[in-house]
């Protein structure tokens, strides 16, 4: 454990020292601009753009986060070769695999806690004078709900970009494949609700058989979006919402356990 | 040669600045007046695709594609039938996005639904947040107006307005007005029921309980006095004169009660009743 955290430690202060950080905080302050100024372009529920606006940035900075940094941090270890000199250590490559993941998803908390808060703030600072204009179900606890779920959603993908890192040797490859498995997960489930629409095949046929297995393989990243009901304040039923992040929680699990499972079979000369 | 060096990048710095300051006062210029779009940039793929290519920033897309035909809309010009397709495409985007959108209610209501040709398209769209926002009086009292107001269908309106006058907190002209279209569309039976159902409701203020009951009462003279004119019309082949024709043929013995007293009004051509 005390191997983990240490690997985890290193991983953080490693973000911290490469600046990125910095950049989440100024994106938090061009956020409090932004959301005040595109609020004022709207006349009902103004409440509604300032979670739009303050969600899409906690997403887009941990997605950026993720595919621009956290796979170059998983390579540049192998590159630098600073992976000998962590793993000479009494340090095992599953301990290396959850420490670094753990490092790099502490960055994530700690960006969608900063950003969360710059989002709430700008939320409260659009809607001073327009009370009236909050959506009528708002509520700051669901707001924060949703913004846990976002978190989760860009923990499996760190944990997606986890395993396609140790799976492949090649950067490029690795933030190809993350990217894709990202659209995917997004899609799938529009893309089989627009082919079941259409009635065009039948619910057995192969695209949507094909689907349904992808959806067995690849994460179903649009359960953990919830901005457009935290907007409105439409809150899930709480079974639900457990289900949702077992399945998050779950996902993460075994993403972190194959790449453990590939990362021991890979020669690392 | 490093006088020389600094002279040429001396040159080439005016004369690249001096370029840039002069396009961009005429490019500034030449968009001095472009406070609003002139065209609509509304992706041409169908709306249940829109999701395709906004993955999870669904709601940002959204609020994009309205200011967008709100500007386009706000530019004052002529907008030909085949702007209005790619405006109602628009609206049908943003409600796919985001199906409890208000401010995109509003404009369909407020500006697309006045084009009578579009009016039906307004509804269409209308029936979506309808839908989606089950607290909100608003969608369903649009609509009910527009199949009033634009499309004259008096049942279609009594029938929307009768189900949205049971939201909770609908103002209370809109079970009134369902009832008032309700008689237009020879829907009266319907209408009483709604609002004998509307009533009993604990939550209603003491005054609209006082108007819905007044309502009912006015309501059920009606229902009274078309049954009696019809039962005339089978017996006589001709439809009464004057109300009071069904008190002399004994068909009813009084006029039904007016709770504000004042006459029913009555068609001796088509037999028709209103209040």
């Amino acid at each position: 454990m005390s191997q983990i955290s240490l690997v985890a430690k290193i991983t953080f202060k490693d973000c911290i020292r490469t600046k990125g950080l910095y950049g989440i905080f100024l994106l938090g302050i061009i956020l409090f601009a932004a959301n005040i100024i595109f609020t004022g372009m709207f006349s009902f529920e103004i409440g509604k753009m300032a979670v739009d606006m303050g969600l899409s940035v906690i997403s887009f900075s941990g997605l950026i986060f993720i595919f621009f940094f956290s796979i170059q941090s998983f390579f540049n270890d192998f590159e630098k070769k600073t992976i000998y000199m962590i793993i000479s250590r009494p340090i095992s490559k599953a301990e290396y695999i959850i420490g670094k993941f753990s490092g790099l998803g502490l960055v994530i908390l700690f960006s969608s806690l900063v950003l969360g808060l710059c989002a709430a703030i700008s939320f409260k600072l659009s809607v001073m004078g327009h009370e009236a204009y909050i959506p009528q179900h708002f509520t700051w606890s669901f707001f924060f709900i949703a913004i846990l779920f976002l978190t989760l959603s860009l923990l499996i993908m760190l944990g997606i970009s986890v395993l396609w890192t140790c799976a492949t040797s090649h950067q490029f490859i690795g933030f190809l494949l993350s990217l894709m498995t990202y659209f995917i997960g997004h899609n799938m489930e529009t893309v089989k609700n627009m082919i079941l629409s259409t009635k065009i095949f039948p619910s057995d046929a192969l695209p949507i058989k094909t689907i349904n297995l992808v959806s067995w393989i690849l994460p179903n990243l649009a359960v953990f979006d919830l901005k457009t009901q935290a907007a409105y304040g439409l809150m899930p039923d709480v079974i639900s919402l457990i289900w949702i992040a077992l399945y998050g929680l779950s996902y993460i699990g075994l993403c972190l356990i194959i790449s453990i499972w590939i990362f021991n079979r890979r020669e690392l000369a | 040669m490093k006088q020389k060096s600094f002279i040429l990048t001396s040159v080439f710095f005016v004369i690249f600045m001096g370029c840039f300051i002069a396009s961009n006062l005429i490019i500034k210029e030449n968009r001095k007046n472009m406070s609003t779009s002139y065209t609509l940039q509304i992706p041409a793929i169908p709306a249940r695709a829109i999701k395709l290519i906004t993955g999870e920033f669904n709601g940002l897309m959204s609020d994009f594609l309205l200011l967008q035909i709100s500007s386009f809309l706000g530019s004052n010009q002529k907008i030909s039938s085949h702007e209005w397709q790619k405006i109602n495409l628009g609206y049908q985007q943003i409600l796919t996005l985001d199906p409890y959108f208000q401010q995109a209610l509003m404009q369909i209501q407020g500006i697309m639904a006045w084009n009578r040709d579009m009016t039906p398209a307004a509804i269409d769209l209308l029936k979506i947040p309808e839908k989606n926002r089950p607290w909100d009086w608003r969608p369903g009292y649009y609509i009910g107006f527009d199949y009033y107001y634009f499309l004259q269908n008096f049942e279609k309106a009594s029938e929307i307005f009768l189900k949205t006058a049971a939201i909770k907190k609908a103002p209370i002209l809109i079970a009134l007005l369902g009832s008032r279209f309700a008689v237009q569309g020879q829907r009266v039976e319907t209408s009483l029921l709604s609002l004998k159902y509307m009533v009993d409701d604990p939550e209603l203020s003491e005054d609209s309980k006082n108007e819905i009951q007044d309502r009912i009462i006015l309501l059920e003279g009606i229902l009274i006095l078309e049954k009696a004119v019809k039962k005339y019309k089978t017996l006589y082949s001709t439809f009464p004169g004057t109300l009071n024709d069904l008190i002399k043929e004994n068909i009813i013995t009084s006029l039904p009660e007016h709770p504000e007293f004042m006459p029913y009004q009555y068609n001796s051509q088509t037999g028709e009743i209103k209040y």
